[in-house]
C-alpha cells in the first residue's frame, strides 16, 4: 500500500478542513493532546461529538416540528450544541449555531428553521470529511498520528 | 485541600480535580487535558452526582470545574453549594462570554471563569486558585482566632486587642500595617505574592474546630488551645439560633443547643454572643426602630464589631444575600429621625451604592469560609485571595467604586452634605482599596459594610457615628481624589481625627478628607463627646469603630488592618471611627493613636470618593497623604485637616 500517498491524502484533506473553515484552532489542541498514551484520542473525541450532537439535533428537530415555538428551550439546546462544537473546533457549525440563537432571540421561527437546516448540512459534511480523514489515517498506518500542520 | 497527599515536590501534579459538565465531548477533552497537566481527574455529567461525590468526602477534591449551563442544576447554584458546604475553589466554564454572566459567576463565588473552548494553558494555571485560597484561609484563620479569644498570641495584629488601646504602640501597628500594606500593594500582582509574604509570616495556623472542615497544615505557634473559627456558616447558624430565641432570651446554653454543632462549647458561644451583643448595641438605634430589618442586618451587624467578627458578619451577610437596599433605606430613615440631622443618611447613601454592588460578590477571601469571596473571577482580576486584607479591600473598593460609578449614587451626603454629618458619609470612601484595586469577591462585603455602617450611626445618635464609619471607610478606599471631594464637602477643617484613637487606617486619607466634612459642629461635638467617652480604640482591622459610643475605628488589629473584606466592614466601621476624627482638633490627639492602618496607597479612595462625595475640594491632608503612603498618621489627616 502506498502509505505515503495515503498520508499525503489525509494531510491534504485535513488542510482543506482548516482552510475552508470547517475546523479551527481547537482542533489543533485536540491533536496536541494525542500521544502515545491516547493514540486515537482525536478520533474518539470526534466520534463522541458526532454521536452526542446527533442526539441533540434530533431533540431540536423534534422541538421545531412541534411548532410550539418554545424559543427558550430551543436556545438552551442550541447552547449545548454550540458548546460541543467549540470543544472540537467545529467552526462552521458553531457559527451557524450562533445564527440560530439569534433567530431565537428575535423569535423568528422561520429563521430558526432555516438556520437549523444549515446546521444539519454542516454537521453532515463535517462528519463525512472527518470520517474519510480518519479512515485514511488508519489506512496509512500507525506510523504517524495527525500532526500539527505548519500554520 | 490537604496538601499532604499531593507530593509536594511534584505539585501541582496530583491535584485532584472534579469536572462537571453535561457535554460528554467536553468532559472527554477536559479530562485528557487535565491528565496531561498531571492532575487527577474525576468527571461527571450531572451536578447532583458531583455534589454527592463531594459530600461523600470533603477532602477528596481540591478543585471543582463546572459548566454554567447544565440541565439538572444551574451551575451557579452548584457553585454556591460547593462553596458553602465544602469551601472548595470552583472554576466556572462556559461558551457564554457575556460579561453579565461572567459577573454573575464571580458574584456567586467562582474563583475563575473560563470561556470555552478551554485551552491547556488555562488549565495549567488552575492550581493557583487552590493555593491562593488555602493561604488566604490561613490568614483568615489567624485573624479570626485572635479575635475571639483574649489574645494570647503574639501575633501583633490580634483582633482581640480590642480592649487594648492601641495607643500603646500605635507606631508599631502603623508600621506593621504599613509594611503589610505596602507589601500588599507591592504585591498587587495577581498571585498576590506581595501579600503572601507578609501573610506568611503572620500565618500561624489556627487550629480550626472540626466544624470548619479543614485543618490548616500550619501549626499554631502561639495559640495554646484550639480556637473556634467562626466561619460564615457557623456564624449564620449562630445568628439563626439567636433570632430564633430572640435576642433577649438568647443565652449561650440555648444557643448552643440550637446550633447543635459538635465540638462547640458554651464558652465559645458565650464569647461570641458577647461580641454580637456589642455589635447589636451599636446598631440598636437602627435595629430597634425597624424590627423588620432583615436578618442580614443582624448578621452583618457584627461587621462593626471587631474585624474578625465584622468580617464574618459581612460574609454572612454576603452569604445570606446581602442587605437589601430597602433595608438600607430604612436604616437611613431611621438614622435621620434619630439624629435629626442628615448625617445618617449619608451613610446610607453610601451604603446603598455598595449594596448595589451586589452582595454575592465573592469577597471570599476575606471572609472566613466564604466561598464567595474566593473569587478571582477572571484572570484579569487576579486578586490574590490570600491577601485577605488588602486585596479584598481593593477589590471591594474597586467594585464599589465601579458600582458607584455605575449607579451614580450620589451619596450626596458625602458630597453635598453641608453639615458635618454629611461629611461623615464619606463612608463609602471608607472602603479602602489598595491601589491595586483588584476585585475580589468582595461584593457582599460592600454591602455589608455599608449596612453596618449605617447601622452604626444611629447608636451614636448622630450622623457622626455613621458618618464616621463612613469616613473611615472611605478613607481607605477613596482614592486621593475622593478625599478632595470630601473636603469640599465638609466644613472644613475638621481634623480628621480618628476617633478615639481607633486605629485609623492610615490609608484613610479620605478620612482626613472627611474630616473636612465633619467640620460641622455636630460632628465635632459628637466626636468630642465620643472621644471623651471612648476610652479605647479598638484596633480592629480596618478602621473599625469599636467603641461603644462611637465605634472607634479600629482597624482590624489583624495584620493588615485593612484587608479583607472583613476589612471592609471594618472599614465601614472605621468610617465611623473616622468621624471621630473629624472632630475638632482637640480630639485630634485622641485619635491619632489609633491609626492602625497605614497603608500605602490605601487611602486613595479618591476615585471612589469622588463619585460619592462629589466634592471637588481637595483634602489638604489628603494631598499629603495622597500618595497613598499613609504611613504616617500625622499625614493621615489627623493633622487636621484637611
Amino acid at each position: 500500500m502506498d502509505y505515503v500517498h495515503l498520508r499525503r491524502q489525509a494531510a491534504s484533506l485535513r488542510k482543506g478542513l482548516f482552510d475552508q473553515g470547517y475546523l479551527d484552532e481547537q482542533f489543533y489542541q485536540l491533536e496536541d493532546l494525542q500521544d502515545d498514551a491516547s493514540p486515537n484520542f482525536v478520533e474518539e473525541v470526534v466520534t463522541l461529538f458526532f454521536r452526542d450532537s446527533a442526539r441533540l439535533m434530533a431533540n431540536i428537530d423534534q422541538a421545531l416540528d412541534k411548532c410550539v415555538k418554545d424559543f427558550n428551550k430551543l436556545d438552551v439546546y442550541m447552547q449545548q450544541l454550540k458548546g460541543s462544537c467549540t470543544s472540537i473546533g467545529a467552526s462552521r457549525m458553531k457559527t451557524e449555531c450562533t445564527a440560530f440563537r439569534e433567530c431565537c432571540r428575535d423569535e423568528n421561527i422561520e429563521g430558526c428553521m432555516r438556520s437549523f437546516q444549515k446546521i444539519k448540512r454542516e454537521h453532515s459534511v463535517l462528519r463525512q470529511k472527518l470520517e474519510s480523514y480518519f479512515q485514511l489515517l488508519r489506512q496509512a498506518g500507525p506510523v504517524e498520528c495527525a500532526t500539527r500542520p505548519n500554520k | 485541600m490537604d496538601r499532604a497527599d499531593v507530593d509536594e515536590g511534584q505539585f501541582p501534579a496530583g491535584l485532584r480535580v472534579l469536572v462537571v459538565d453535561d457535554d460528554v465531548t467536553v468532559l472527554r477533552v477536559l479530562k485528557t487535558m487535565l491528565l496531561q497537566c498531571r492532575y487527577e481527574v474525576t468527571t461527571c455529567s450531572q451536578a447532583a452526582t458531583a455534589l454527592a461525590l463531594l459530600r461523600e468526602s470533603k477532602d477528596t477534591y481540591h478543585l471543582v470545574l463546572s459548566d454554567v449551563h447544565m440541565p439538572d442544576m444551574d451551575g451557579f447554584k452548584l457553585l454556591e453549594l460547593v462553596g458553602l458546604e465544602m469551601d472548595l475553589p470552583v472554576i466556572m466554564m462556559s461558551a457564554d462570554a457575556r460579561t453579565n454572566i461572567v459577573m454573575k459567576g464571580i458574584k456567586h463565588g467562582a474563583c475563575d471563569y473560563l470561556i470555552k473552548p478551554v485551552r491547556m494553558e488555562e488549565l495549567k494555571n488552575i492550581w493557583q486558585h487552590v493555593v491562593r485560597k488555602k493561604w488566604s484561609d490561613n490568614n483568615r484563620d489567624l485573624e479570626n482566632s485572635g479575635s475571639f479569644e483574649e489574645s494570647d498570641r503574639n501575633i501583633p495584629n490580634n483582633n482581640a486587642n480590642i480592649n487594648n488601646n492601641t495607643n500603646n504602640n500605635p507606631n508599631k501597628r502603623v508600621a506593621e500595617d504599613a509594611e503589610y500594606a505596602s507589601s500588599v500593594n507591592d504585591g498587587g500582582a495577581p498571585d498576590g505574592s506581595g501579600g503572601w509574604k507578609s501573610s506568611q509570616k503572620k500565618k500561624r495556623c489556627t487550629v480550626k474546630e472540626e466544624e470548619e472542615g479543614e485543618t490548616e497544615s500550619a501549626d499554631p505557634s502561639s495559640s495554646k488551645k484550639p480556637r473556634v473559627v467562626w466561619s460564615v456558616e457557623l456564624h449564620q447558624q449562630f445568628v439563626n439560633a439567636v433570632n430564633q430565641l430572640g435576642i433577649e432570651k438568647a443565652v449561650p446554653k440555648r444557643i448552643l443547643e440550637l446550633m447543635n454543632v459538635p465540638g462547640l462549647t458554651r464558652e465559645n458561644v458565650a464569647s461570641h454572643l458577647q461580641k454580637f451583643r456589642l455589635y447589636l448595641k451599636r446598631l440598636s438605634g437602627v435595629t430597634q426602630h425597624h424590627p423588620g430589618l432583615p436578618n442580614p442586618f443582624c448578621g452583618p451587624v457584627s461587621t462593626n464589631i471587631k474585624t474578625p467578627l465584622g468580617r464574618l458578619d459581612f460574609e454572612t451577610l454576603v452569604a445570606s444575600g446581602h442587605i437589601p437596599p430597602q433595608a438600607l433605606a430604612v436604616l437611613e430613615e431611621e438614622l435621620l429621625t434619630q439624629n435629626g440631622t442628615k448625617q445618617p443618611i449619608r451613610e446610607i447613601a453610601f451604603g446603598q451604592p455598595l449594596v448595589k454592588c451586589g452582595p454575592p460578590t465573592s469577597l471570599t477571601r476575606q471572609f472566613p469560609q466564604s466561598n464567595l469571596s474566593n473569587i478571582t473571577i477572571n484572570p484579569s482580576l487576579d486578586m490574590p485571595p490570600s491577601f485577605s486584607n488588602w486585596p479584598s479591600n481593593n477589590d471591594l473598593a474597586q467594585i464599589m467604586h465601579q458600582q458607584q460609578q455605575q449607579q451614580q449614587q450620589v451619596v450626596g451626603s458625602v458630597g453635598t452634605v453641608p453639615q458635618p454629618s454629611a461629611s461623615l458619609n464619606v463612608q463609602p470612601s471608607c472602603l479602602v482599596i489598595p491601589s491595586s484595586q483588584q476585585m475580589n469577591n468582595f461584593q457582599v462585603s460592600d454591602n455589608a459594610i455599608l449596612a453596618s455602617q449605617s447601622q452604626q450611626s444611629p447608636s451614636q445618635g448622630s450622623g457622626f457615628q455613621t458618618g464616621s464609619s463612613t469616613l473611615v471607610q472611605s478613607p481607605m478606599m477613596l482614592p486621593s481624589q475622593s478625599l478632595s471631594s470630601l473636603q469640599g464637602m465638609g466644613p472644613a477643617n475638621q481634623n480628621f481625627q480618628i476617633n478615639q484613637g481607633s486605629s485609623i487606617i492610615a490609608s484613610q486619607p479620605s478620612i482626613s478628607g472627611n474630616s473636612s466634612y465633619t467640620s460641622a459642629g455636630s460632628v465635632v461635638d459628637y466626636n468630642n463627646n465620643l472621644i471623651a467617652t471612648q476610652p479605647k480604640n479598638l484596633r480592629f482591622g480596618v478602621g473599625q469603630i469599636v467603641d461603644e459610643g462611637l465605634k472607634t475605628m479600629t482597624s482590624a488589629s489583624n495584620n493588615n488592618s485593612f484587608s479583607m473584606p472583613g476589612m471592609m466592614s471594618g472599614m465601614i466601621n472605621s468610617g465611623v471611627a473616622v468621624t471621630g476624627a473629624l472632630m475638632s482638633d482637640n480630639n485630634r490627639q485622641v485619635r491619632r493613636n489609633n491609626l492602625g492602618f497605614v497603608g500605602k496607597g490605601t487611602c486613595l479612595p479618591s476615585r471612589f470618593a469622588m463619585d460619592e462625595i462629589e466634592s471637588p475640594t481637595n483634602l489638604p491632608n489628603f494631598s499629603q497623604i495622597g500618595g497613598g503612603d499613609l504611613v504616617n498618621p500625622e499625614n493621615f489627616g489627623l493633622d487636621g485637616q484637611i
